[in-house]
C-alpha cells in the first residue's frame, strides 16, 4: 500500500525533473562512465587547518550547518559509482582481491626497523599517549599502546579496521603491530613532552617511563605497540564531513554529499567506528606530476570494533549518540525505571576484544558517536554502494584481517571474527534489501538484457518472484524517454528488448526494471539503466532509486 | 552561523546548474571546467566566531592558564574550605622543587561569607618511588560565623547563633601508600583556636545565649597538640565519580590540651562508603556511614567547636549545616543513582543520622531521616557540580547547589 501512494508522488517527481533538465543539454558524455575524477588543478596554496574536537561535537550535535537536503550523491559517474579520487580508490569494489592484498592493507613495508628507536615526540594527555620515533632506517612512526586492563585491545583494533577501510577503496595509514623494548629508546637532542599540565618540557627519561605506566606490558618487560607510519606530503588537518574546504580548488562536491562519506556510514556500523568523525581524518598536500593535490585519510580507528581506546567500548556506542533528548528524558523522567535496552546487553569478557556483539545489533539502528552529516544524509542507495562493496569480502578475508591482529588468545581471534561476520550477514541483509538490488546490467547485440540481484547472489534474499522492465528510447540531448512497446514481466534475470527498439537505430536505450518480492517492499524503487551503440551496446547510465 | 549558507548555496548552485556545453565536451571536461572556476574564487578557511572560541579554549586551556600544576595558581574554592562558607576562590603559588622530588605550596583563599584561609606546605610526594609522602604544612583558618543551635538533637532552629573561629595550626606528616588502593599514615601537629564573636549579624553571638556549660570551650581556648594515625582502602573505579568498589577510612586522633589540662580528648572518625553498580555502571547504588565519636578522660570534656556535626550536603541534607552537634554523630546516606545521558546522573537520596553524647546514643531506631533528588553533572571521572533538593526533615525543604561531588 505504500508503495502506491509514492508511485504517484515519483512520477511527479521525475517528471517536473525531466522538465527541468530537459534544457540542461546532453545526459551523458562521450567519456562516460568515468572511473577517475579529475582533480587537475593545482592546490598548492592550501594552507594547514585545525579543527576543535569540542566544535566539532557541538556543531553536529547542536547546530544545523550542514545541507541536509534529500538529495543524490553528487560525486558518483553515470553507473552510480564512486571514481578514483582523493577520497576513495576502488579496490574490492571493483576487482577481487586475494585475500593476503587484502591482509596487507596499505602497508609498503615490515613496520619500524630493529635496532634503537629515537623518540623525537611524546605526550601524555589526551586519550592515547605515545611517542613519535624514527626508526634505525630512519623512517617516522607514531607509536600507541594498550591501556594495561586490555592488553592487545586498541591496536588489534586499528590493526583489523585499517586493513577492511582499505579494502573498501578508503586511504588509510600504514599501520603495524610492532614490539618496544625500553631499553632501545633513545631520546633526540632538544625533544620537548608535553605534560599533564600542558607545558612542553625537555624530555628526560621518567617522561618515557610515566608514558610506559600507561601502557599494557608483556612479562619479558617488552610492549605491543600500534606504530603508524607518517604520511607523505604536508599535513592539511581534517577534513569535515560536510562542505567544502574554500581553499581546494578540486573540493567541489560538498562532503555530505559524496557517496564514498556517506556509504562510509555502513561499514562503520558494521566495524563499531563510533568515531567516525572530523577530528579522525586527515588531509595532506601531494604532488601528483606538475600540481599539487590533497589526499584525504581516515586514521584512529582505536576507539572501534569493541576498543574503547583506553577501555573496553562503552555500551552506549553504536546505540546512541552522547547527546540525545528522547532518552535522556525519559530516563530522567522515570527516575532510572526506564532502561534503555543496550545496556542490559551482556558481553563475554575478553580483555582483548573488548565489547563488541552480534545478536543485539541492529544496522538501522547504528550510530556514531555524535551526528555525522554524511551518514545523516546517505539514501538507499548509498547505503546499496557500499553494502555492495562489503558483499565481495569473503567470509575468509575478514577471518584473513582479524588475524593481522596477532592475537594472543585464540578465543579473541574466534569470537572477533564469528562477531564480525554475523554482523556482515545484518549489514547486507539491511542494505542489500533497502532498494532494489539489481545490477551488473548487460544488453548485448542480439537485444538480450542480463542482470543478476545483488541480494540473492549475496544471500540474503530469496529471488525475486518477478520483474517487470520499461524499455524507452533516449534522447541524450533532450532528456526525454520515448516508451517503446509495453511493460514485460518476467521471472528470471534475462529479458529481450523489444525488436522496434533495437532496429529502430536509437543512439540511447533505457530500460526501467522494479523487482517484486513480498518480504521486500524496496525492490520495487526503480533502476533506470541507459545503454549507448557502440559496437553492441555499452552500459552508459544507471539510477537507482532515481 | 547562517553566512556559511551563501558560499554553499552558489556552490551547489554551481555543480547543479545546467551545463551549456557543447554536445563533444566530455565529462572530464565539465567537471574540471568547475573546478577551473573554483580556482578563481579561492580563500583560505575563515572559522566562525563561535568555532574561534573553542579553538581558542581548545588550545590555550584556560584553567591550566589559570591554576597550572606549576607556577602562580587561581582556583576556584580553597583547600578545607568548610561547609557553609559560601562562594570562594584562592590563589598562590605552587612548584616542583629539587628535581620534582618536593613540592611548595603557597595558597590563600576568601569566600564571600568573610572565611579566609593562608597556607604554606612543603611535601616531599615522591620518595621510596612515590610510596612515600613526608610533609609539613602551616595553615591560618578565619571562619567568621559557624553556626551553632546548641548541643543534641532537642536542639531547636530558634536557638541558631554563630560564633568565630579562628586557628593557626602547624603540623607534619608521614604518609605510606605500598600498593595503588591502600594509605597509611600520621601526623602530629598544633593548633591554637580562638573562639570569637559571630559575625553574622542575622543570628546572635554564640555566647551570648550559651555559657560554658552548654558549650564546652566557649569562654576559653587552650592551646593543642594533636596525634594521629589514619588508614583508608580505595578501590572505587573512579575516585571522582565512583560506581563501584568501596572506599573505606578511619581516623583515630589525640588532642592534648597544653595549657589547661580540661579538654584532653579523642577522636575517631569512620567513613566508610560502598558503591553496588547495575547494568553495566548505569544504575549505581550508592551507600555512605560516617561515624564520628569524641571521648574525652575523667576531668575532662571536648570542646563544643570540635565536637562531630550533623546536617548539610554531604550529610543529613534534610537540615541546615551544622543543625545538630554532640560528642557522637551518625549519619548514613542511601542514593540510587542513574545515568540519563554521559553528562549527568539524577540520584534519589536518603538519609539518616543522629548525635548523641553517649556512644550507645546512637540508636538506629531514633535517626531523623531526610530524603529526595538531585542531579549530578559530570564527567567520566567526576562529577564537577550537583543540585540536591531535599525534604523531610524538621527544617522544610533545603536547596544545596554545589560544585563538586558528595560521596
Amino acid at each position: 500500500m505504500m508503495m502506491r501512494t509514492w508511485y504517484p508522488a515519483a512520477a511527479a517527481l521525475a517528471l517536473a525533473s525531466a522538465v527541468l533538465t530537459s534544457a540542461a543539454g546532453q545526459k551523458f558524455y562521450r567519456d562516460d562512465p568515468i572511473w577517475r575524477d579529475p582533480e587537475t588543478q593545482n592546490a598548492s596554496a592550501m594552507k594547514p587547518l585545525e579543527i576543535s574536537k569540542q566544535f566539532d561535537f557541538f556543531e553536529n550535535s547542536f547546530l544545523d550547518n550542514a545541507d541536509k537536503t534529500d538529495r543524490r550523491a553528487m560525486n558518483v559517474n553515470s553507473i552510480d559509482e564512486v571514481p578514483d579520487s582523493g577520497w576513495f580508490t576502488n579496490r574490492i569494489g571493483r576487482e577481487p582481491w586475494a585475500i593476503d592484498r587484502i591482509a596487507r592493507g596499505p602497508d609498503t613495508g615490515a613496520g619500524p626497523a630493529d635496532g634503537p628507536w629515537v623518540v623525537t615526540s611524546a605526550k601524555s594527555e589526551g586519550v592515547s599517549p605515545g611517542f613519535t620515533i624514527q626508526d634505525s632506517k630512519g623512517d617516522t612512526y607514531f607509536v600507541k599502546f594498550d591501556p594495561p586492563s586490555n592488553p592487545e585491545m586498541a591496536s588489534g583494533a586499528e590493526i583489523i579496521t585499517t586493513k577492511l577501510f582499505y579494502a573498501f577503496g578508503y586511504h588509510t595509514l600504514e599501520n603495524y603491530i610492532a614490539t618496544l623494548r625500553r631499553d632501545l629508546l633513545t631520546i633526540a637532542p632538544g625533544t620537548l613532552f608535553v605534560e599533564d599540565d600542558r607545558r612542553k618540557r625537555t624530555m628526560r627519561q621518567r617522561h618515557i617511563d610515566e608514558v610506559l605506566k600507561q601502557a599494557a606490558r608483556h612479562p619479558d618487560g617488552t610492549y605491543r605497540v600500534l606504530a603508524s607510519k607518517a604520511l607523505p606530503g604536508l599535513a592539511l588537518g581534517p577534513f569535515r564531513y560536510r562542505g567544502t574546504r574554500p581553499d581546494d580548488p578540486n573540493d567541489i562536491y560538498p562532503h555530505e554529499h559524496r557517496r564514498e562519506l556517506r556509504g562510509m556510514a555502513v561499514f562503520s556500523g558494521w566495524l563499531n567506528h563510533d568515531e567516525a568523525r572530523s577530528t579522525n581524518s586527515f588531509d595532506t598536500l601531494v604532488r601528483e606530476g606538475d600540481r599539487a593535490v590533497v589526499k584525504h585519510y581516515l586514521l584512529d580507528f582505536g576507539s572501534a570494533l569493541g576498543s574503547g581506546s583506553t577501555k573496553s567500548q562503552v555500551p552506549r556506542a553504536g546505540n546512541e549518540f552522547v547527546w540525545e533528548a528522547r532518552p535522556t528524558l525519559i530516563t530522567m523522567l522515570t527516575l532510572g525505571f526506564y532502561v534503555r535496552p543496550w545496556i542490559k546487553v551482556e558481553y563475554p569478557v575478553i580483555p582483548a576484544v573488548g565489547r563488541i556483539e552480534s545478536t543485539y545489533f541492529r544496522p538501522e539502528n547504528w550510530k556514531p558517536d555524535y551526528p555525522n552529516p554524511a551518514f545523516h544524509n546517505a539514501r538507499p542507495e548509498d547505503r546499496f554502494w557500499a553494502a555492495r562493496i562489503l558483499s565481495r569480502l569473503s567470509d575468509d578475508a575478514v577471518k584473513a584481517a582479524v588475524s593481522t591482529a596477532k592475537y594472543t588468545d585464540p578465543k579473541a581471534s574466534q569470537y572477533l571474527g564469528q562477531t564480525l561476520l554475523e554482523r556482515k550477514s545484518k549489514v547486507l541483509l539491511s542494505w542489500l534489501n533497502a532498494t532494489n538490488p539489481v545490477v551488473d546490467l548487460s544488453l548485448d547485440a542480439a537485444g538480450t538484457l542480463s542482470f543478476r540481484n545483488a541480494a540473492a547472489d549475496a544471500g540474503v534474499a530469496k529471488a525475486a518472484e518477478r520483474y517487470t522492465l520499461t524499455w524507452s528510447r533516449f534522447d541524450n540531448m533532450a532528456r526525454t524517454h520515448t516508451a517503446v512497446g509495453s511493460e514485460q514481466a518476467i521471472t528470471t534475470t534475462t529479458a529481450q528488448a523489444p525488436v522496434e527498439l533495437m532496429s529502430g537505430g536509437a543512439e540511447f536505450v533505457a530500460v526501467t526494471i522494479r523487482a517484486f518480492h513480498n518480504d521486500h517492499p524496496a525492490w520495487q524503487h526503480p533502476v533506470i539503466a541507459y545503454f549507448k551503440r557502440v559496437d553492441g551496446w555499452k552500459l552508459i547510465g544507471l539510477e537507482r532509486n532515481p | 552561523m547562517q553566512l556559511w549558507r551563501l558560499p554553499a548555496t552558489v556552490l551547489l548552485a554551481l555543480v547543479c546548474a545546467p551545463l551549456s556545453v557543447s554536445a563533444q565536451e566530455t565529462r572530464a571536461e565539465a567537471i574540471e571546467r568547475q573546478r577551473a572556476e573554483k580556482a578563481t574564487q579561492l580563500k583560505p578557511y575563515e572559522p566562525g566566531r563561535l568555532e574561534r572560541f573553542f579553538q581558542k579554549i581548545g588550545e590555550e586551556n584556560p584553567l591550566t592558564r589559570v591554576s597550572p600544576v606549576n607556577g602562580f595558581f587561581l582556583a576556584y574554592g580553597y583547600t578545607g574550605k568548610p561547609v557553609g562558607s559560601g562562594t570562594a576562590v584562592s590563589g598562590g603559588w605552587r612548584h616542583d622543587l629539587i628535581g620534582r622530588k618536593a613540592r611548595v605550596v603557597l595558597e590563600a583563599g576568601q569566600s564571600l561569607r568573610g572565611y579566609r584561609m593562608v597556607r604554606g606546605d612543603f611535601f616531599m610526594p615522591r620518595l621510596l618511588d612515590q610510596r612515600l609522602e613526608l610533609g609539613v604544612e602551616t595553615s591560618y583558618r578565619y571562619h567568621p560565623q559557624e553556626d551553632f543551635y546548641g548541643l543534641g538533637f532537642g536542639s531547636l532552629e530558634a536557638d541558631r547563633t554563630n560564633f568565630l573561629y579562628e586557628a593557626p595550626e602547624i603540623q607534619g606528616r608521614a604518609m605510606f601508600k605500598p600498593v595503588p588502593w591502600f594509605n597509611a599514615g600520621a601526623r602530629v601537629g598544633s593548633i591554637d583556636v580562638t573562639v570569637g564573636r559571630g559575625k553574622d549579624t542575622q543570628f546572635p553571638d554564640t555566647a551570648s545565649r550559651f555559657n560554658e556549660a552548654a558549650a564546652a570551650g566557649l569562654s576559653s581556648q587552650p592551646r593543642f597538640l594533636y596525634n594521629d594515625l589514619f588508614a583508608t582502602f580505595d578501590t572505587r573505579d573512579q575516585p571522582g565519580n565512583p560506581r563501584a568498589g568501596g572506599y573505606y577510612g578511619v581516623l583515630w586522633r589525640r588532642y592534648n590540651d597544653r595549657d589547661t589540662d580540661v579538654y584532653s580528648f579523642d577522636r575517631i572518625d569512620a567513613d566508610l562508603q560502598q558503591f553496588l553498580p547495575i547494568f553495566d555502571k548505569k544504575r549505581v547504588v550508592a551507600l555512605r556511614l560516617q561515624l564520628n565519636t569524641t571521648t574525652a578522660g575523667d576531668g575532662n570534656d571536648v570542646p563544643f567547636y570540635f565536637q562531630p556535626t550533623l546536617g548539610g550536603a554531604d550529610s543529613l541534607r534534610g537540615a541546615a549545616e551544622f543543625r545538630y552537634r554532640d560528642r557522637n554523630a551518625l549519619s548514613l546516606n542511601v542514593e540510587y543513582r542513574w545515568e540519563a545521558f554521559s553528562g549527568l546522573d539524577m540520584a534519589l537520596f536518603s538519609d539518616f543520622g543522629s548525635v548523641a553524647p553517649r556512644f550507645s546514643g546512637l540508636e538506629f531506631a531514633d535517626l531523623e531521616s531526610a530524603y529526595g533528588i538531585g542531579l549530578r553533572f559530570n564527567t567520566y571521572k567526576a562529577v564537577f557540580m550537583r543540585i540536591d533538593v531535599a525534604g523531610g526533615g524538621r527544617d522544610g525543604i533545603r536547596l544545596y547547589t554545589k560544585f563538586s561531588g558528595n560521596f
